[in-house]
């Protein structure tokens, strides 16, 4: 049961009362964005690995906010105009939001044919990475997938502790590919509300796109787009590591993600 | 336990080997009420926004010197709040807090009926007024206290007073406010 109010206060108790109910009520002006900011900052301070590389890594993102905005709009423009590329993945951005799958499509994700780790191995024209993470153990499923050169392995857990599972019961998805394609090959299309925050992965440059709804497909060699039903279950970092483009989708925040990124070994 | 979100110290450490993700983790725990502080401090909002980044960044290179197992929030305030007291200083003059009270119903959504115990809207408008027309130093002991919610730790940090003290200010200041909202003496 709360306090009455006796206004005006008559001692400090009373004071204190009336002083606690105003806080409940009180509006500060919002919160600004700064954890991104500081974030933006630092890695401008202390480029690392081929960080140097990516287009906004030159950039005098200084700690006013106000130019860090303008920069990522102006990047965001480059983005529309050019697409940003990591190893064979090339971002681009889309007005709107995504055209509606083909039914079931978001079922079969498409990931290629199932195949135990093994023969993934086999097949694979790269040595395949599991995560060491003891949260997340072996993956559940395993799919290769013959394109682009060298093939596409796609490992697949179900729900883990801090990984909970999306609406298709799929937990975290971990992909990789060779980086030395051709960045026309792959593509990866952002939708309105989704943003890219750079970051990194052992020291290599990371992207972590969260939010909104975000295509992933390829094209064939006449670049016709040759399949979109590789929806991603959900937020996603990616990098390149060791001439292999690597992507970790659904985790619940970048910190989840890179944790798995950062156990693959 | 891998896979669940790390903690602070967990955090840190990742910082502290060069892993700026898990700082900026970090400071998003951290930013409202930073920003808040600072606010406090300074009374600008745009200047809280660079003086809590400004201290981030600062604390970042502090790193090596933060005492393992001891708590963050206190050392994090404490350098925000210097880097937010510089642009106090900087800018010179007396900012008066754009603080409002909410209009709408509390945040529980619960109706107001006359036997509870809400503070109405005409007092709640008068208490800021008052509080704003008290002197910076009493000002900023009360809102920090309540409005940021400090621990007498924290708000020793911010303020840059021994903690010892800190108790007997708050009650001096709360002293003065309750004298400016009864309509009597004078503020000092």
């Amino acid at each position: 049961m709360a306090e009455p109010i006796v206004w005006p206060p008559r001692d400090e108790h009373e004071m204190a009362t009336t002083l606690a109910e105003l806080a409940r009520r009180v509006v500060f002006p919002p919160t600004p964005p700064i954890a991104a900011a500081v974030g933006a900052q630092l890695r401008e301070q202390t480029p690392r690995g081929w960080q140097a590389a990516l287009p906004w890594s030159g950039w005098r993102i200084g700690r006013s906010l106000a130019l860090a905005v303008v920069a990522l709009l102006v990047l965001a423009a480059a983005a529309v105009a050019f697409g940003i590329a990591i190893g064979g993945l090339r971002i681009t951005f889309a007005p709107g939001t995504p055209p509606p799958l083909p039914s079931g499509a978001v079922q079969s994700r498409a990931f290629g044919e199932e195949v135990g780790l093994d023969e993934a191995r086999r097949r694979a024209g790269f040595q395949v990475l599991v995560p060491s993470l003891a949260a997340m153990g072996q993956p559940d499923h395993v799919y290769y997938n013959g394109v682009p050169s060298g093939g596409t392995v796609s490992l697949v857990w179900g729900p883990r502790p801090g990984y909970p599972a999306d609406a298709n019961g799929i937990g975290l998805v971990a992909t990789e590919f060779q980086a030395a394609v051709d960045p026309a090959v792959w593509e990866k299309m952002l939708y309105e509300g989704t943003t890219v925050t750079s970051s990194d992965v052992g020291g290599h440059a990371a992207l972590w796109v969260a939010g909104g709804e975000h295509t992933f497909f390829y094209r064939d060699a006449s670049g016709r787009r040759v399949d979109s039903s590789l929806r991603l279950v959900g937020d996603t970092l990616i990098w390149e590591s060791g001439g292999l483009v690597l992507r970790v989708e659904g985790a619940p925040s970048l910190t989840a993600a890179a944790a798995v990124a950062r156990s693959l070994r | 336990m891998e896979g669940r979100p790390l903690n602070d110290a967990e955090l840190i450490e990742e910082a502290r080997r060069g892993d700026v993700a898990a700082y900026e983790e970090l400071v998003r725990r951290y930013e409202e009420l930073a920003f808040r502080t600072a606010y406090l401090v300074c009374g600008d909002a745009d200047d809280a926004r660079d003086a809590a980044q400004e201290g981030f960044v600062r604390a970042y290179g502090a790193l090596n010197r933060f005492r393992a197992g001891a708590e963050p929030r206190p050392w994090l305030l404490r350098i925000v709040a210097n880097a937010a007291r510089n642009r106090r200083r900087a800018a010179g003059r007396r900012a008066s807090l754009a603080l409002r009270s909410a209009q709408d119903r509390p945040s529980d959504g619960a109706a107001p009926s006359p036997e509870a115990a809400v503070l109405a809207g005409e007092q709640r408008a008068e208490l800021l007024a008052a509080i704003d027309r008290l002197g910076d130093d009493d000002r900023r002991i009360i809102t920090l206290r309540w409005f940021a919610d400090l621990s007498e730790r924290e708000m020793a940090a911010v303020l840059d007073v021994p903690p010892g003290t800190v108790k007997s200010r708050l009650s001096r200041a709360m002293d003065r406010l309750r004298a400016v909202v009864s309509g009597g003496a004078n503020h000092g």
